[in-house]
């Protein structure tokens, strides 16, 4: 494994930050996904990255995290097979543009910028990947019902793993169809005494735990 | 800016999350949730609404061939829809062996002819796991029902006067009647089919799917009106589809004996008529399965375009057939019509 070039920076320490450093660690390891420089992000370029975000760094750590997600959802929206990858690729190139003395701005909108530049790069990339994978005789059968009863189980676990009230809350909001389910989260919501759309954005938080758990289980070797 | 706080939004946010936007649409949105917290956990929301209504079925059938064909392009989003399906097995006790033969239909039709379940396994298999005395109960009623019936049939027959039963007689037993249609309005796979809503009641699927009398027309084996040589000569299964059609129970389905030989896709059109015409039919993930290009001038005048394809080359799943046309020799091919349909297998 290699190691971080850099010294670890002097910034307050908090949840955010440290997040961001395991992120930051966990990226430097891998190589770039297009191999074209040998440009590194270190945690100086990354510190210079964060400070673009915001002066206060917990609060750049919290900018950090929702445009990494909103990056990723960004190449899934596009149809990506590997959103976090992109959207890793293209936060790199952010911070090697503001390391290389770019002043950026408006973030977002030159984000997107290099994310479309990424997208692009990507299905070329992807293109000639298929071809290869053709060359070698197609893509491999995969066993769907083994898959389907590996998912059950990650499925049944974590909903089990939930807190009780959450657990209760995603079967309550999800459990009508149609019509009906409109007049069901209304009554949730006033039984929780929670505004419609505050209770629509909770449930949905449930659920992307509970798909991220299924995910990460499905992920696990046996 | 798009997709301001107006009763459009909602909508246009579904279009973006279907692929359904220009590109400079595509390009504001995706800069205004790059910018925006709140825009982004929107969209979100509105993304698992829309999952949520192509796994309950409630999608218009315009909606449903574009969810099948641009947003289940990715392996992430065909887990997300595993991850639906789950949830909502879990919450509303769906069956879930038909929702993985649904699945299993949306993304690799090509292996979903085992899964394929009948409407009553799919109607009762679940409660009867659940709750193993209901069978007994059940099997007592039918049972009941059975010997009722039979018994009265035999006290009709006593008590009836003999000219009348000569009369009933050749009404009783008609000519052989011909065989079922090939494809009907979908035998369903869900527990319960919803009802079309009068949305998809207008829509061009369902004319010709279910109202046309001759949109589904299967040319009998000879097997079946008695000849024993059936199998031997060209059975043909024929399917009249209209553009922009979803397959799936609000939709076009064909069921296909394992005897038919040939499959006749009649294609209603309108618009500009081509000089040639390419077909190319392909499973919602894009695997290419037929394609064909029609050089001679088709007798699209009156709005249709037949097509024959070897039936041994459809499986039980969905199939999206998209029509390109050109008028110069070598012309760049314009988008016609899509079509969408599902196979059962038989």
């Amino acid at each position: 494994m290699r190691q971080c070039d850099g010294s670890p920076p002097t910034a307050q320490v908090n949840s955010n930050i440290k997040r961001s450093q395991f992120i930051l660690q966990a990226r430097m390891i891998k190589p770039s996904l297009h191999g074209k420089n040998t440009w590194r992000l270190t945690h100086e370029n990354f510190a210079g990255l964060l400070a673009a975000l915001d002066t206060d760094p917990e609060r750049a750590g919290e900018l950090y995290e929702q445009l990494r997600l909103k990056l990723v959802s960004f190449f899934v929206w596009r149809g990506s097979a590997t959103p976090d990858e992109l959207a890793d690729e293209t936060l790199d190139r952010l911070a090697r543009k503001i390391d290389e003395g770019e002043v950026v701005r408006n973030v977002s909108h030159y984000v997107g910028g290099i994310a479309r530049l990424v997208w692009l790069e990507s299905l070329k990339a992807e293109v000639r990947e298929r071809s290869a994978l053709e060359e070698l005789g197609g893509a491999s059968r995969v066993d769907v019902a083994h898959e389907e009863s590996a998912r059950a189980v990650c499925f049944e676990s974590c909903l089990a793993n939930l807190p009780a009230e959450s657990r209760a809350l995603i079967l309550d909001y999800y459990r009508e169809e149609k019509t009906a389910k409109i007049a069901l989260r209304k009554q949730l919501a006033e039984k929780l005494g929670t505004p419609p759309n505050a209770l629509r954005i909770r449930a949905h938080r449930i659920r992307v735990q509970l798909e991220t758990c299924v995910a990460d289980c499905l992920r696990k070797p046996e | 800016m798009v997709l301001e706080n107006s009763p459009d939004s909602a909508e246009l946010a579904k279009r973006f999350l279907l692929g359904d936007v220009s590109d400079a649409e595509r390009a504001q949105i995706e800069d205004r949730f790059l910018a925006s917290d709140d825009f982004h956990q929107e969209l979100l929301l509105a993304e698992d609404d829309l999952i949520d209504a192509y796994v309950r079925d409630e999608l218009p059938a315009r909606e449903r061939a574009l969810f099948a064909r641009s947003y289940l392009n990715s392996p992430a989003r065909v887990e997300r829809l595993e991850f639906a399906r789950r949830l909502s097995h879990t919450v509303s006790g769906k069956p879930l062996a038909a929702a993985v033969a649904d699945t299993a239909a949306d993304t690799a039709p090509a292996h979903a002819t085992d899964r394929t379940i009948s409407p009553w396994h799919s109607l009762f298999g679940d409660i009867f796991v659940r709750r193993p005395a209901l069978k007994f109960t059940l099997a007592a009623v039918l049972l009941f029902v059975v010997l009722g019936g039979l018994w009265l049939l035999r006290e009709t027959a006593q008590t009836r006067p003999a000219p009348e039963i000569a009369q009933t007689i050749p009404h009783a037993q008609p000519a052989p009647s011909p065989p079922p249609p090939a494809a009907v309005p979908a035998p369903s796979l869900s527990p319960v089919a919803p009802a079309p809503s009068p949305r998809e009641s207008r829509s061009p699927q369902i004319a010709g799917a279910e109202k046309s009398p001759s949109n589904l027309e299967k040319k009998a084996p000879r097997a079946a009106s008695g000849e024993t040589s059936g199998r031997t000569k060209p059975f043909v299964v024929a399917l009249t589809l209209l553009p922009g059609l979803a397959r799936g129970e609000s939709g076009a389905q064909l069921i296909l004996p394992d005897a038919a030989t040939e499959v006749r896709l009649r294609l209603g059109m309108d618009g500009e008529t081509y000089k040639k015409y390419r077909a190319t039919l392909s499973t919602p993930e894009g695997r290419k399965v037929w394609s064909r290009v029609v050089t001679h001038k088709p007798a699209t005048q009156s709005g249709r375009l037949t097509l024959s394809l070897p039936a041994n080359l459809l499986q039980s799943g969905d199939y999206v057939l998209e029509i390109g046309g050109a008028n110069a020799g070598d012309g760049e091919w314009e988008s016609v019509a899509d079509y969408a349909f599902r196979v059962l297998r038989k």
